[in-house]
């Protein structure tokens, strides 16, 4: 495939051949997602990341002979709340099955997961999504499937002395299967689903998202045909490590079908992985091989049961679904929609406050302990003055030590006139260097106050003046917006601290045109 | 013949109480016997020194008056696919050699926590697939009735727990375990003349017990009486938080009434047809007879009831046997235990080498078969279509024992366990493995298909001098009423599971 | 004493055992009997004509999957008169009849409460490999295809 190689040179794919309108894209996703619990889904052992080698793991994650599964009821009761806030059917009965490949990561030579009769059906996602440049509009993707399963091990492969090192601490880790529909169409509509997915389940808990640790992994099935032709051959793609990754992937897959189609090439059933390093998919291996998993019940598990009286309690043996029900938080939707109408909020800045839950506890805490301050001035600073500045710094929200109080102190000082938004700015970057300082202690400190003394000010418009004859007779001449200069330099003169409100009416007096 | 071998357990027990006899004069005893019987090929390992510290720290139990309780110093053995820590674990395979597990099989755990001398562990089909304990990296174990134990005209002990009931039969330990999966236990009990147990299906833990058929497998109990049998049950049942597959209900320690107490004018005894098959012998269909009657003229109704699909229990269990099998099988690697072979090429070809070393030609070819069922193709075919006439069988069983009509209601079934008395080792060896388990099978593997509680209890001599066993089947967790028949059965019959030492009465 | 009792086991027994004086009669029965004394005839269908089909493909390709070799021509027999003796069932009537996958259906799965109550033996864990490696099980590379 070199001619490939050629074209990768070229960062943007050319598609000259064809138009883009008349071929579809479909992208149906499958999520794993590790459960938050102590231990693991069939036997005892720890789930800690990060555990010594080969020591989270119990007789039966090595698949010693004569060892049998357990079934972990917390386990049970995440898959369900889970399912519940993705507005599956749970169901009543619901099996364990094995899945047999060779692997060295797999002890048992056997998988336990459910194929046949899963704990959850029928779910739906609606979110919204947000591309760059682009309005926001809500997609819809249907979740076909919620299954429990197990992990598999981890093998590290050394290729000096060929061979594979395998850790099974992950061996058993509990893990939720999220199979989608393909509903999906770009990349962007991908990654909305899956940031929507972690916000959700991040609220109740059953996990805890980090995909660095490979607590989340989505792998991508991606085709392509024309407007009116059944779905085309799909591939898969695997190994994408972030939020961002799965933009880019599936964009890069997507386009890399439609290239290969323009050539005449046929896009071939097959498992590629996500090169993040050169922003590729790779096919990951020469030869398909025709794969039979042979799945049987697991003969050491009789059916799970769980109770769909409305009404019921839980008991050890049988979970009660009405009773977990009641558990589930407000999902990000139902936030966003209450932002709106309570705070009369736009849907996108709704959007974002929900995105970032620190920034969402921020503005509900401060606006309600600042009630003077007005919302759209809260919001306003939170997004385009501290999430920016995050992200400037390529920072977590989260990872900032910056906390509430902090942001309601300056928003006090700024509400209050004390500073103004140019020392406001200062002061994020201020408090994110000096954590254990205080907002008033840095506005002493650094001499951050406003200068709202008339007659400073008059000095240094007058000041000002003088600095800019050329931008005062344009301004006298009719050009009002050459004030603008005139006020940058006492900005400037004032080392930003000017009231730019009493400058600008200062300003204007001064000035006034002579004749009209 | 050492006089306390005579003795039930419970009579052991009480002697050692009074200071008669000593665990460890029992257990020094016991493993002298197991040295001088060694043509049998009962043990595949002895374990003196964990044994005789068992019988030691009975012994100063007893001593202080604080026995632990109905098995404390009495001599059990156990079948190699039991995990023992510490002691290897090798399911008689090359594949498992050289296996130590580090944890006790539950039943182990429950039977040492009792006080229980574990004497060793005993010889097996390779990974229990077998009706003969033939098939053995150790080689066969040998029925102590044979007329010779030399040459090629010694007779098979059964299997695939041949050498847990040729240890009891022998009068090495006064009861073992085995497993049971379509007669692993009751097979060999009928041809070794002890009494076999197979019990309800989820009444014992299978934590620790090597799996054939993870859904019908059950940790099975071998003695010379029921009375014994009912110790070691009361032991080692109940519910087992390590496994999924017991039964919750708390267990309630079994107490059979005494002989004469036993009024069995209430039952009702249920004869299936179906059970006499070809091949059945003409003694064993003697034997059935009478003890029919027996029961008839002790007050019981006897009649007979129809088991359609019994015929078709052979072909499921097949089905089911090499899928599970083929499942199960999976993890032996090498990786992680087990055989390892040299070729490190590559995961496949390790896998592939390892597994054509270390398993026997029936393993392999069980797998590979089970494997071409359980495709996607064949599934729906053979596997499921198994576990469907499955449901036929058990509700064969359901009908008969929870019939609508009172009247039509049996709680007792009596049929035979094997078809003939134990054959003669060269005439068995001429089948094939299927045909061995297809034909001595026939009447016990619909109690595994089902789960209920089946007993083996030997009856007669043959007139080759050969027990001769019938089969007692019940309603799941019926063990009481089941035991408590057989218990009557026994003392009706009075058979000597040690009359073979009768002639070296003058010896020992 | 030992001696003598390895002797007696290695003796033909030229006699039989002193045969206890029966006390029942086996042959004499007071009730007409209720076992039926002729083999009830099981009829199942002669299956041993059936075409199995087993080309090549399948053949390694089950291979593959069992990592295990047919290694040689009585075990591709064996194979195929196992799955002709599973054709036997194919006639019985099951519609309608659910798959029995546990005699233990109607019971609550047992569930067990979220605690760490093992890990933490790597020794007992790795105690059994032949080949470890500081703490790692070790395994050759994978998904390499099996020579054919």
């Amino acid at each position: 495939m070199h001619y490939s190689i050629i074209r990768r040179l070229s960062t943007q794919p050319k598609l000259a051949n064809i138009p883009k309108r008349k071929w579809k894209s479909v992208v149906g996703l499958e999520v794993h997602a590790q459960i938050a619990s102590a231990s693991k889904l069939f036997s005892g052992s720890g789930t800690s990341f990060g555990a010594p080698l080969n020591s989270s793991v119990a007789y039966f994650d090595a698949s010693i002979p004569g060892t049998l599964p357990v079934v972990n009821r917390k386990c049970v009761e995440s898959g369900i709340k889970t399912a519940l806030a993705l507005g599956c059917r749970v169901n009543e009965v619901s099996m364990f099955d094995r899945k047999h490949y060779f692997y060295a990561d797999l002890p048992n030579g056997y998988q336990i997961t459910q194929q046949r009769a899963a704990l959850a059906n029928n779910g739906i996602m609606t979110f919204p999504v947000i591309t760059p440049g682009k309005k926001v509009y809500y997609k819809t993707a249907k979740l076909l499937q919620l299954q429990l399963e197990q992990d598999s091990g981890k093998s590290l492969h050394d290729d000096q002395l060929k061979r594979s090192l395998v850790d099974l601490n992950r061996a058993g880790l509990p893990l939720m299967e999220l199979v989608f529909a393909p509903d999906l169409e770009t990349g962007e509509e991908a990654a909305s689903l899956v940031k929507e997915l972690i916000l959700i389940l991040r609220r109740l808990q059953t996990c805890s998202c980090k995909m660095e640790e490979g607590a989340l992994r989505v792998d991508a099935n991606i085709s392509i045909n024309q407007e009116g032709d059944p779905m085309g051959v799909r591939t898969e793609v695997k190994n994408i490590g972030s939020v961002r990754s799965i933009s880019q992937a599936i964009t890069y897959e997507i386009n890399r079908q439609l290239e290969t189609v323009a050539e005449g090439g046929v896009i071939t059933n097959e498992t590629r992985s996500w090169d993040a390093e050169n922003r590729r998919t790779v096919a990951m291996r020469d030869k398909e091989v025709l794969q039979d998993y042979r799945f049987m019940p697991e003969p050491n598990l009789p059916p799970l049961h769980v109770n769909l009286k409305p009404g019921s309690k839980s008991t050890e043996d049988l979970v009660s679904v009405a009773a977990l029900s009641i558990e589930i938080p407000e999902l990000p939707e139902d936030t966003r929609q209450r932002l709106v109408a309570q705070y009369s909020l736009k849907p996108e800045t709704a959007i974002i406050l929900v995105n970032e839950p620190i920034l969402l506890d921020h503005f509900l805490s401060i606006n309600r302990s600042l009630s003077e301050v007005p919302t759209k001035v809260v919001y306003n600073f939170l997004i385009n003055d501290f999430l920016t500045y995050c992200n400037k710094l390529n920072l977590n929200v989260e990872d900032c030590s910056i906390n509430a109080e902090d942001i309601r102190d300056i928003l006090k000082n700024l509400h209050g006139e004390n500073i103004n938004l140019q020392a406001a700015r200062q002061l994020i970057e201020l408090l994110h260097n000096n954590p254990t300082i205080k907002v008033q202690e840095l506005i002493d400190l650094h001499n951050l106050q406003q200068i709202c003394n008339l007659e400073q000010i008059e000095a240094l418009c007058q000041q000002a003046i003088t600095n800019q004859p050329k931008a005062v007779q344009q301004y006298q001449k009719g050009k009002s917006k050459a004030l603008f200069a005139i006020v940058g330099e006492v900005a400037k003169l004032s080392a930003q601290k000017a009231n730019m409100k009493i400058v600008v009416e200062c300003l204007e007096k001064l000035l006034k045109p002579p004749k009209k | 013949m050492r006089r306390h071998l005579q003795w039930n357990i419970k009579q052991l027990t009480a002697s050692y109480a009074e200071g008669q006899l000593s665990p460890r004069r029992l257990t020094e005893l016991a493993l002298e016997d197991a040295k001088n019987l060694k043509t049998l090929n009962a043990f595949v390992r002895l374990t003196p020194e964990k044994a005789l510290q068992a019988a030691e720290d009975s012994l100063k139990r007893y001593q202080n008056k604080k026995p632990k309780g109905t098995l404390d110093g009495v001599t059990i053995a156990i079948k190699d696919n039991f995990c023992t820590e510490g002691i290897p674990t090798t399911c008689a395979s090359k594949m498992l050699q050289d296996f130590v597990p580090p944890y006790d099989a539950t039943v182990c755990s429950r039977l040492k926590k009792a006080g229980a001398v574990l004497l060793g562990k005993t010889n097996m089909d390779q990974f229990a697939m077998g009706a003969g304990t033939v098939d053995s990296l150790y080689g066969p174990t040998k029925n102590i009735w044979s007329e010779e134990l030399d040459g090629d005209r010694w007779r098979i002990a059964g299997g695939s727990s041949g050498g847990s009931a040729s240890a009891v039969a022998a009068g090495i330990c006064y009861a073992a375990i085995g497993s049971d999966t379509g007669g692993s236990t009751r097979n060999p009990a009928s041809y070794c003349g002890v009494v076999g147990l197979k019990p309800t299906y989820g009444l014992l833990s299978r934590h620790g017990l090597i799996p054939l058929v993870n859904s019908m497998d059950v940790p099975g109990i071998f003695a010379r009486s029921i009375s014994d049998c009912v110790d070691v049950l009361n032991t080692v049942a109940g519910p087992d938080t390590f496994d999924s597959t017991t039964i919750r209900k708390p267990y309630k320690n079994l107490t059979l009434p005494e002989i004469d107490q036993i009024n069995l004018s209430t039952v009702r005894i249920g004869i299936p047809k179906e059970y006499h098959c070809e091949g059945l012998s003409p003694e064993v269909l003697e034997t059935w007879s009478k003890v029919a009657d027996l029961l008839e003229c002790a007050g019981a109704s006897v009649r007979q009831v129809s088991l359609p699909n019994t015929a078709a229990s052979i072909f499921v269990y097949s089905i089911l046997n090499q899928c599970e099998v083929a499942s199960n099988m999976a993890r032996y690697d090498g990786i992680e235990y087990g055989h390892r072979a040299s070729d490190e090429r590559s995961t496949e070809q390790l896998y592939a080498q390892s597994r054509a070393e270390g398993f026997n030609e029936v393993v392999k070819t069980r797998i590979l078969t089970g494997n071409f069922f359980l495709l996607r193709k064949n599934y729906d075919h053979y596997f499921e279509k198994a576990l469907r006439v499955r449901r036929l069988i058990a509700e064969d069983f359901l009908k008969v024992f929870v019939a609508s009509q009172e009247d039509d209601r049996v709680d007792i079934l009596l049929t035979p366990t094997t078809l003939t008395d134990a054959p003669l080792y060269k005439d068995f060896a001429g089948l094939t493995n299927r045909d061995q388990c297809a034909v001595q099978d026939f009447c016990t593997q619909p109690a595994n298909m089902a789960g209920i509680p089946a007993v083996s209890i030997p009856i007669r001599l043959s007139q080759s001098g050969l027990p001769l066993s019938l089969q007692l089947m019940s309603n799941s967790l019926n063990e009481q009423l089941l035991l408590t028949v057989a218990r009557w059965i026994e003392a009706q019959v009075e058979f000597d599971s040690l009359q073979h030492r009768l002639n070296l009465q003058s010896t020992l | 004493m030992l001696r003598l009792l390895n002797k007696r086991f290695y003796c033909k027994f030229a006699t039989k055992t002193k045969v206890r004086p029966e006390k029942l009669n086996f042959k004499q029965l007071t009730h007409p009997t209720k076992v039926p004394q002729t083999p009830v005839k099981a009829a199942f269908p002669n299956t041993s004509a059936n075409e199995i089909e087993l080309d090549p493909k399948s053949i390694q390709l089950l291979e593959r999957l069992a990592l295990v070799d047919l290694d040689s021509e009585r075990a591709l027999e064996t194979l195929k008169s196992s799955i002709q003796f599973a054709d036997k069932i194919t006639h019985i009537q099951t519609d309608n009849v659910r798959p029995l996958y546990t005699v233990l259906e109607q019971q609550q799965l047992q569930l067990r409460n979220d605690l760490v109550t093992e890990g933490d033996c790597r020794g007992k864990v790795l105690s059994n490999a032949k080949v470890t490696d500081e703490d790692y099980f070790v395994s050759p590379p994978g998904n390499i295809p099996l020579e054919q």
